[in-house]
């Protein structure tokens, strides 16, 4: 007998992740193999015994409950919501679940058999990782189904995709006039001087001009008298943001593209106006040359522009802030310049810091300003009247250049952050030996801070003395952890009838106090007990790892949670910058389709767990 | 005594029914014996796990003397599981011209009779699938009716002994239960909402036997809720 098809079926499956990624006749096969029961309120489902059939379950209307086997809460499902994904995993050794799954109402469940699935899976090899068990697998393919490659920014691109492959590649005893015609043939501005094989030097078309004609030099010299020593690559496999960074930093105009000590290709900043949409370089650029704060506060709507355009061509977010971090960077640094020319020369050696947020790499459109001054200890009196104004100054100008003031008063113009790198240690020592509730929140601020402008050593040396006193004190880091796990990630969020937590704001999400913040909290706890001198959320976790403290599965969990986590926020705040809206971390949970609420719900697990964790492994043990 | 109460439980009294029809019409085509000698539930079976067959017909009318039969949809519930990889929906193949009315209901229309299968083919599928079943339906009157025709004008034989439930029946016991006697709207599409079950927009013979189906277990679990309920107690559509 034909199979015969359901239309209400297949047209529900259709419109669900993760079915909807996949092919029509691969649906309607899915469709056709799907057994359908119904579970009164209250009722258990047995991950039965070695002849019990498993099942991939999708829930139809009704709602569900995981617990754990130790009673946890393990995720809260509604209509459209699907779990038993472990069945599919064939490397892990027991393939019963290890939580309990408890309909909280009357629920109707469609069942896919797991043995049918992997057979069609098997006809259709590509749509596989779609039901990967593995949580990460599935945040992963979220991310590449939502943003592809191919509407990624220039900035995510490798270098080899945007730089030239027409390229000089010369000795460095070749006389200038054949280098010269060289250049000319290829039609590249560059040329690479080599010598027994070694790069040594660079020199350009421009070059060519300012030392050759215009210093009236003779042609027939070689061409290592004009080239420009030991140049700076990059290799092919580099992000152009990584180029492009290293380009304004030196302010050059092309760099070689290096494989393996072999030159194959050049990367000038034609190619990244050429390919680039974003033009964040350019930015930065026009930040260096302006000279009022009229100049910078008007360059905002080109800022804005940029974030849109790098959250729509679905840039990840990690990158995303990194650009908006560099621009920030700019305009604070640039606005140093002016406020020292206005109020005259420092009187003293000092080091402007950020902290938070722009201390991690991690800006975006909501940033506001976290900073703070480290002056040298023979400050006196009159100096720091001098740094308060210079600092009254560029904070006022920070903010008009639509960088807020914060709230919390963490700012250099606030005499309590402008202090002498003696009394900034001195605070340090009692934070972090007595972190009551107020001193942990300063602390926190500033527990992440990166030098922008001045004496960099300050930063450094304050860094250390940190690190030193986290280490000596036995009570800071499971302060840290247990103020950190107070706030649960919002399990029941998407389940009207189930809402965990009720109060004045139950009907949005805060995601940034309830999902990013746990995170970045997490994270700075890992970074801080394994000595992580970075302060991005990413590299905190990654240095963590590479200590020992996370396992490769819970690192690579809790990073596609976090970066998805982003991805949600930036897109939140993308969506009311397009309506006119100032943007805001409240996220409406109907708003969410089934694909984002089911990635979403993974990324609460996600946290929930790693807070689990992380109890046990700094509180409890003591 | 509990002896003597078996003995007039339905589900016996079907039994010796079955025992005349056997002994009373012989030769007997196959699947009709088949269906009549497979084994019956027990009196101490779990209700929900019962092997079950929801069923649906979709006709021209409700009169079976002159009305015909459309469509059969029909798929087997085991183990609580309503099986869609079993499921099976058939046209009948006619060259009848179908009232307008009809084919709006049914979205029926005589094209799509013309590919149809002759009637013998669908009832002999239907009858074998039906054998060892529980069968489902909402408002058994006229699946009751025009598989009863079908059996008399087919094979000159009386009414078969099965063994039916009713959706629509259970549905009206258990709202006079609940003191719900004002409740008019026995649709199979109302029903299901009460219950809190989805809309299935679109219709044919083989959606409405999964609605039914679906409204069958969750109505099995809010009457018998916590108890593990037996044949013994089982309402059963008689003949």
């Amino acid at each position: 007998m034909n199979q015969t098809l359901i239309p209400n079926i297949h047209d529900f499956i259709a419109t669900i992740d993760p079915f909807d990624k996949l092919p029509k006749d691969l649906q309607r096969k899915i469709a056709c193999c799907i057994k359908i029961t119904y579970l009164a309120k209250g009722e258990q489902i047995h991950f039965g015994g070695e002849d019990e059939l498993r099942y991939l379950y999708v829930i139809r209307t009704g709602s569900m409950e995981q617990r754990k086997l130790n009673g946890m809460l393990r995720a809260k499902l509604g209509a459209e919501d699907l779990f038993g994904f472990t069945f599919l995993d064939e490397a892990k050794e027991s393939k019963q679940e290890d939580y309990s799954a408890t309909a909280i109402e009357n629920t109707l469940l469609y069942l896919v058999p797991h043995s049918d699935l992997l057979n069609l899976l098997e006809e259709y090899p590509d749509f596989a990782e779609h039901f990967a068990s593995n949580v990460q697998v599935r945040l992963h393919s979220a991310l590449d189904v939502v943003w592809s490659d191919s509407e990624k920014g220039v900035f995510v691109k490798k270098v080899s995709e945007v730089a030239s492959d027409k390229i000089v590649v010369v000795d460095a005893s070749t006389p200038i006039r054949e280098v010269a015609r060289e250049i000319m043939a290829v039609c590249s501005p560059t040329a690479v001087i080599t010598e027994n094989g070694e790069i040594i030097g660079l020199v350009t078309d421009r070059d060519m001009t300012k030392r050759v004609i215009v210093a009236g030099l003779d042609f027939n010299r070689p061409v290592r008298e004009i080239m420009t020593p030991n140049p700076l690559t990059v290799g092919p496999n580099d992000l152009v943001l990584k180029a492009s960074s290293i380009m304004m930093q030196n302010n050059v105009r092309s760099l070689p593209v290096v494989d393996n000590n072999n030159v194959v290709g050049v990367l000038t900043t034609t190619h990244l106006v050429r390919n680039n949409r974003i033009q964040a370089v350019f930015l930065i650029e026009k930040i260096k040359y302006a000279n009022t704060v009229d100049d910078l506060s008007v360059l905002t709507p080109e800022r804005q522009a940029i974030f849109e355009a790098l959250v729509e061509g679905k840039v990840s977010g990690d990158i995303i802030g990194h650009v908006m971090t560099m621009i920030m960077d700019a305009y604070n640094r640039r606005l140093l310049q002016m406020a020292e020319k206005h109020f005259g020369e420092p009187p003293c050696e000092y080091a402007w810091i950020v902290a938070g947020s722009h201390a991690r790499n991690e800006v975006h459109m909501l940033s506001d300003q976290d900073n703070a001054i480290i002056l040298s200890d023979n400050a006196t009196t009159e100096d720091r009247e001098y740094f308060r104004e210079l600092a009254s100054w560029v904070c006022n100008a920070l903010d008009a250049c639509a960088y807020p003031l914060c709230t919390g008063k963490y700012m250099a113009v606030n005499p309590k952050w402008c202090m002498p790198l003696k009394v900034w240690k001195a605070s340090y020592s009692k934070w972090v030996s007595n972190p009551e509730y107020d001193s942990l929140l300063n602390v926190t601020v500033f527990l992440e801070t990166r030098w922008l402008y001045g004496n960099e050593s300050f930063n450094a040396e304050l860094q250390t003395h940190l690190f030193d006193s986290i280490k000596k004190s036995s009570v800071f880091l499971s302060s840290m952890v247990s103020d950190s796990v107070s706030v649960s990630p919002p399990l029941g969020i998407f389940n009207s009838l189930v809402l965990e937590k009720s109060g004045e704001n139950s009907n949005t999400l805060n995601i940034k106090k309830f999902a990013i913040n746990l995170l970045v909290d997490l994270a700075r706890i890992y970074g801080l007990s394994s000595g992580s001198e970075k302060g991005e959320t990413i590299a905190r976790f990654n240095h963590a790892y590479e200590h020992n403290l996370l396992s490769e599965d819970m690192l690579k969990n809790v990073l596609g949670s976090f970066q998805f986590l982003t991805q949600v926020r930036l897109s939140q705040q993308l969506t009311a910058l397009k309506e006119g809206k100032v943007p805001d971390n409240h996220i409406d949970p109907n708003a969410f389709g089934s694909f984002e609420r089911k990635h979403l719900k993974d990324a609460f697990r996600i946290i929930a767990d790693l807070q689990e964790y992380t109890k046990l492994r700094f509180v409890d043990s003591e | 005594m509990r002896a003597i109460l078996n003995h007039f439980h339905p589900l016996n009294k079907l039994k010796r029914e079955r025992e005349i029809y056997l002994a009373e019409h012989h030769p007997l085509p196959e699947h009709i014996k088949a269906l009549l000698l497979a084994p019956l539930p027990s009196l101490d079976d779990e209700i929900i796990g019962l092997d079950y067959l929801s069923l649906d017909f979709e006709t021209t009318g409700f009169d079976a003397e002159v009305d015909s039969l459309l469509s059969v949809g029909y798929l087997p519930m085991t183990k609580q599981q309503l099986l869609l990889n079993e499921a099976v929906e058939m046209l009948i193949h006619s060259n009848e011209h179908i009232k307008a009315e009809t084919a709006i209901i049914n979205h029926i229309v005589p094209e799509m009779l013309e590919q149809g299968l002759p009637l013998e083919t669908v009832m002999d599928n239907l009858l074998n699938a039906m054998i060892g079943k529980v069968i489902i339906v909402h408002g058994s009157m006229i699946e009751k009716k025009f598989l009863n025709q079908y059996i008399e004008r087919r094979y000159d034989l009386p009414p078969l002994p099965l063994l039916w439930v009713d959706t629509l029946s259970i549905e009206k016991s258990l709202s006079i239960y609940k003191g719900n006697i004002g409740t008019s709207d026995f649709r199979l599409s109302s029903i299901r909402e009460r219950h809190g079950l989805p809309e299935y927009s679109s219709h044919g013979a083989l959606v409405d036997a999964l609605a039914t189906g679906e409204l069958y277990i969750a109505l099995i679990k809010q009457c018998y809720a916590g108890t593990d309920a037996t044949v013994r107690h089982m309402k059963f559509d008689r003949v």
